[in-house]
């Protein structure tokens, strides 16, 4: 075998699934020890890629051209030798903890499991083992037995025990399909750190596929980026992103950067919307037999307000309250303690939101998938609001009106007769804020609405969104996990952290100096794009 | 691929159907007609499937038949959808609630009386009848379809767009008739059909023990007990009727297939 | 864990009630009156009203019912009104005929399921798959107790391998009695086998199509070890559910097949009972069904939690 030849040599594959074509010509190579990133927006074939590499493509798949791994083609090897091969020498992380391991097993099990799998051990030495590696992987065994299930692991803990059954057998060679992309940014922050530790303490390569610029810039050592199941521009992480050079590369690198240009309009004195002392809260299920039921306690006495015309952000992590906070606003959770100020208007707690109130504010939502009724005509969907106008209006009125809000978000009067099966994700929002914007509301509530969009899609939104709030005088509240879109496009921001707000100020000020040790630690934790020599050479 | 179950069931279903429907108006021979000259014929032109122990057209009492099983299983599911459609919406769009609780509670109760136990208790109380047949098999089908449309709405509750309507000031009425009901229109559809061949069984097994259709209204399963006795002389007097049964039930279970697969577009590149 | 038992419980205990309630007044509203039904039309007033008395019927409903629940609940089942001999040992006979004929079908339609589940599921889309799907498809349209018809045509009177119908009795031997019993479990399991199969099949498919399945692939396990270690339990929650109904469908199955087999279980029994009128043995034997209905549900709660570890509640 030759010293020289790289661990990983990807020459020429092409894959189509059921006769349609998912990768053409990729070709890649890694070093033995090194870390490549592969980037690429939804449908690029990132992930394809890497089941090439593992050989777990799905059923009706043909493949052409080379994969050498280790001196050996994996592309020729029979099943059994590839399932030596997998988990042994090649370990592979995935993107959603939460299903990725078996509900049933406990985890001790389930890493145990690969160790017997390919080392002649006892079961006990296997469970002994297993017990080690999670210790490796941040699972203290007297804080995480190996008797726990996955379903008693938060998100994070559980991708640890993935990452725990993928490095149990020291691979060669570890694959990472977005495995922080369903994590919060402070747990995204210990897992990438957490894989860079491996990686160096083990001389163990890595192949990182994201679709974020950001962190393929603080873990990769070589860079590969892809676009409709070809390879476009690849280099040294460094290099790529210092130069730029191929176009797509460059729009990527601005849409992931991207901050759309908005008049700050002079704010009012009088809030639009106050909420004083906001209580929410669950019922837990029981835990004792006879015992009370608990409560779960969402949202602890907020107290925030939004001016007309104003856009403000709202921040934390999944669990700490934001989107009960924002649907107690919009009358959809019901609510325990305080008021709502709208205008002269103040609601009663747990009463019913007025059609009054609810006609100023308006939502869209994160999924663009399930945000719509797939039975339902664009038009019907576009006019449901109008439900809140106490006269409906006339036929004429109701058309006019679906086709002058379909073109105000860059849709034509034609998709009015559509299905929303008929529209890409980025169209689907679209019609979303469409939807929001038909009643003419003061408000509208952005619920994680730009996160399940690629970058490029989500840098036309925010434009559509900062235009629509100038021409239309609405006020934001910008509910997100992702801090630099947050910073792009509000002028105020609150934090919050365990149902309650921990910080708040102006947008710029409170990102450039925070004073909250929370606020530190999330920003610390989100990861940066590098400056481009590029970009700035050219401004 | 989504034909090959849609096609032939549909088409059995129909040739059983338009045979239920025909007999309403014409018969070749009239099936209370007793005539026991004629009686244990075999097939022949005038005799298409032959003559029963009394002489009467099995081909007549097949058609009848027909009607009687159709008739019970489609007013029975019928029963099912109309009571246990609502109350699976209403536990849905009140889930957690004493409501959910109440209609999820008296379900599993329902479900421990099987409906041959309830045909039982109705004809040890009433005596036996067609009208027996269909309370039991419709009092069976509540919960199935108030279970069903009760986890079907939970998911569409669940989605997004309820939240929009909600937004939108709709209520939960409004709500389950625009928004949660057709959504799930197609998983009834394909449970209906699927308890409709139940129901056909449910009959022919009632009337077999003799708690279904009673004299002189043909019936399936009563041709089957009847037949049991002759089993070893006229072995045909118990294959054509259960033959009948096979197939309509078989027609059934494949147009609820094709259905389901045609109805689905996520199905539709699978199996 | 506990809480999850002492909730199932509450549950049994509550649909027992209920049922028992149903039970009673569907048939205590009954129009007419056993005791005159029993003396026939021509009896003499005085002696039915002294048969009503004995036979309770002249107490209010109410003291009826909970002398009649607390008879059930100590093995007392109160007096048929036609034998006149004790209903619990009538039913007791009867019932060591019914149980492990439904038991027996239980058994069979599992053993036959299981495999040709699996089998199908692994062989997804293959020509073995299609024929097992096609059996089913078939196995499922066929109504019990005509396949019974045809099974004592071909075995009993054609082949002449098993007597067409009769029961020994247990005293006869475990084997004569299981031989009798062979024909009935065999029809009454084959509908049973094909659900349970299609069931089975469907589940493993959704399971083999989860995450998890991925992970198990990528330690290094072959597409059938993941299926044996990964899928099969996940995917016997679903089944179980089915098991837990066919049971109730196998117990009133066995009714209808005990009268093609002549068999003298609980189906005969309560056919005579009702054309004599015998309404205490009617409510008895119902609800005795619907109790092993109850108790089988229960059963398969509890194996819920010991497949899923999410429902033992150590959240």
């Amino acid at each position: 075998m030759n010293d020289n030849a790289p661990l990983l040599d990807m020459q020429n594959l092409n894959l189509s699934i059921h006769g349609t074509s998912i990768l053409e010509n990729v070709s890649l190579q890694l070093e033995a020890g090194s870390v490549l990133g592969i980037i690429g927006e939804s449908g690029s074939g990132k992930s394809m890629t890497a089941l090439s590499i593992m050989q777990l493509l799905p059923l009706g798949s043909s493949v052409t051209g080379n994969i050498r791994f280790d001196g050996q083609l994996i592309t020729d090897m029979d099943e059994s030798a590839l399932c030596d091969i997998r988990g042994n020498d090649i370990g592979m992380v995935f993107q959603e903890p939460m299903t990725a391991l078996n509900p049933v097993q406990n985890i001790g099990e389930q890493v145990a499991e690969c160790i017997a799998l390919h080392k002649s051990v006892s079961g006990k030495q296997a469970l002994v083992e297993a017990a080690a590696v999670l210790e490796k992987v941040g699972l203290p065994n007297n804080e995480f037995p190996l008797s726990r299930y996955p379903h008693q692991l938060s998100g994070g803990q559980r991708q640890r025990v993935v990452i725990a059954i993928a490095v149990a057998l020291e691979p060669k060679l570890l694959i990472a399909d977005e495995p922080t992309t369903a994590l919060d940014v402070t747990t995204q922050a210990e897992i990438l750190e957490l894989l860079k530790e491996l990686v160096s303490d083990s001389n163990m390569a890595m192949i990182l596929i994201t679709h974020d610029l950001a962190v393929v810039s603080e873990v990769a050592d070589h860079m590969v980026i892809m676009r409709n199941g070809q390879v476009l521009d690849s280099g040294p992480t460094g290099v790529v992103f210092n130069e730029l050079a191929h176009p797509y590369t460059r729009a990527l690198y601005e849409a992931s950067s991207h901050t759309p240009e908005r008049n700050t309009t002079d704010v009012t004195e009088v809030p639009l919307v106050e909420l004083d002392k906001l209580v929410c809260e669950y019922l837990m299920p029981r835990r004792s037999l006879f015992g009370p039921r608990r409560r779960f306690r969402a949202v602890n006495e907020v107290s925030m307000s939004v001016y007309a015309g104003e856009s403000v952000g709202l921040v934390g992590e999944s669990g700490c309250g934001k989107s009960t906070l924002a649907k107690a606003l919009l009358g959809l959770s019901p609510v325990q303690g305080g008021v709502i100020k709208f205008g002269g208007t103040v609601s009663k707690p747990g009463g019913v939101l007025s059609r009054q109130l609810r006609r100023e504010m308006q939502v869209v939502f994160q999924d663009p998938y399930s945000s719509f009724n797939p039975r339902h005509r664009v038009a019907r969907l576009v006019a449901e609001p109008l439900y809140l106008l106490d006269s409906p209006p006339s036929k004429e009125e109701r058309v006019r009106l679906i086709n002058s809000t379909l073109e105000s978000v860059g849709l034509s009067e034609h998709d009015a007769d559509k299905y929303i099966h008929e529209f890409s994700g980025g169209q689907r929002q679209r019609i979303a804020i469409a939807r929001a914007l038909i009643i003419k509301p003061a408000l509208i509530v952005l619920d994680e609405a730009v996160s399940a969009l690629d970058v490029s899609v989500r840098a036309q939104v925010l434009d559509l969104l900062a235009n629509l709030a100038d021409t239309h005088q609405l006020a934001y509240l910008f509910i997100s996990h992702d801090l630099s879109v947050v910073r792009s496009i509000t002028d105020r921001v609150l934090v919050m952290k365990e149902g309650q707000i921990v910080e708040r100020g102006e947008t710029e000020a409170l990102f450039s100096a925070p004073q909250h040790e929370y606020t530190k630690k999330l920003l610390a934790a989100a990861p940066q794009l590098p400056r481009s020599a590029a970009l700035s050479t050219d401004t | 691929m989504k034909l090959r179950s849609l096609v032939p069931g549909a088409f059995l279903v129909l040739l059983f159907f338009s045979a239920a429907l025909v007999s309403y108006v014409w018969t070749p021979f009239d099936v209370t007609l007793i005539d026991i000259k004629s009686r244990f014929q075999s097939p022949d032109a005038t005799h298409w499937l032959g003559t029963d122990h009394f002489g009467r057209d099995l081909f007549s009492m097949l058609m009848v038949g027909a009607r009687t099983s159709i008739f019970v299983a489609i007013v029975a599911v019928g029963i099912g959808m109309l009571v246990g459609v609502p109350l699976g919406l209403a536990a849905a769009a009140n889930t957690g609630n004493l409501l959910d609780e109440v209609i999820m509670r008296t379900n599993d109760m329902v479900f421990a009386f099987p409906a041959l136990l309830i045909a039982i208790l109705i004809t040890a109380s009433y005596g036996p009848g067609a009208v027996n047949a269909i309370i039991a098999i419709g009092i069976f089908n509540i919960p199935v379809f108030a279970r069903l449309s009760r986890a079907a709405a939970l998911s569409v509750w669940k989605r997004d767009f309820v939240l929009a309507a909600r937004a939108a000031g709709k209520n939960a009425l409004r709500i389950s008739l625009e928004h949660i009901l057709p959504n799930i229109t197609n998983l009834l559809i394909v449970q209906g059909t699927i308890q409709f061949s139940l129901g056909i069984l449910a009959e022919a097994g009632l009337s077999f023990v003799g708690l279904g259709a009673q004299p002189p209204i043909p019936s399936w399963g009563r041709m089957l007990s009847d037949s049991q006795t002759l089993i070893m002389t006229e072995p045909q007097l118990a294959l054509i009727p259960g033959l009948a049964i096979v197939l309509t039930v078989l027609g059934l279970n494949l147009l609820g297939d094709g259905l389901r697969d045609w109805l689905d577009p996520r199905l539709r590149r699978e199996r | 864990m506990l809480h999850y038992i002492f909730k199932r419980t509450l549950i049994l205990l509550a649909t027992l009630i209920v049922a028992s309630l149903v039970v009673f007044v569907s048939l205590e509203i009954v129009p007419g009156d056993p005791a005159s039904y029993m003396l026939g039309l021509n009896a003499q007033e005085d002696t039915v009203a002294a048969l009503r008395a004995e036979l309770g019927l002249d107490k209010p409903k109410i003291a009826r019912y909970f002398s009649w629940v607390s008879g059930l609940v100590t093995g007392d089942f109160g007096t048929s009104y036609t034998y006149r001999t004790p209903v619990a040992d009538m039913v007791q006979d009867r019932m060591w005929v019914s149980l492990p004929l439904a038991i027996y079908a239980l058994a069979l339609s599992t053993l036959i399921a299981f495999p040709a589940g699996v089998y199908a599921a692994s062989r997804r889309g293959g020509a073995g798959d299609t024929t097992v799907m096609g059996l089913t498809q078939l196995g499922v349209a066929i109504p019990n107790f005509w396949f019974a018809m045809l099974l004592v045509l071909l075995f009993a009177i054609k082949l002449r391998w098993f007597s067409a119908g009769g029961f020994p009795g247990w005293d006869a031997g475990f084997f004569q009695a299981m031989k009798s019993l062979t024909l009935p479990a065999i029809a009454l399991a084959l509908p049973q086998a094909s659900i349970l199969t299609r069931v089975m099949r469907s589940s493993l498919l959704d399971v083999l199509n989860e995450d998890f399945m991925r992970t198990a692939r990528a330690k290094g396990l072959t597409r059938r070890q993941a299926l044996w270690k990964h899928a099969l339990r996940n995917a016997m929650i679903p089944v179980l559910t089915i098991m837990g109904l066919q049971f109730s469908f196998l117990l009133a199955g066995a009714i209808i097949i005990e009268n093609v087999f002549y068999l003298p279980g609980l189906g005969r029994l309560i056919f005579q009972s009702i054309a004599s009128r015998d309404l205490i043995v009617v409510e008895s034997v119902v609800m005795l069904l619907v109790l092993a209905v109850v108790l089988v549900t229960f059963l398969v709660d509890l194996a819920y939690a010991w497949v899923d570890p999410r429902l033992r509640g150590t959240r």
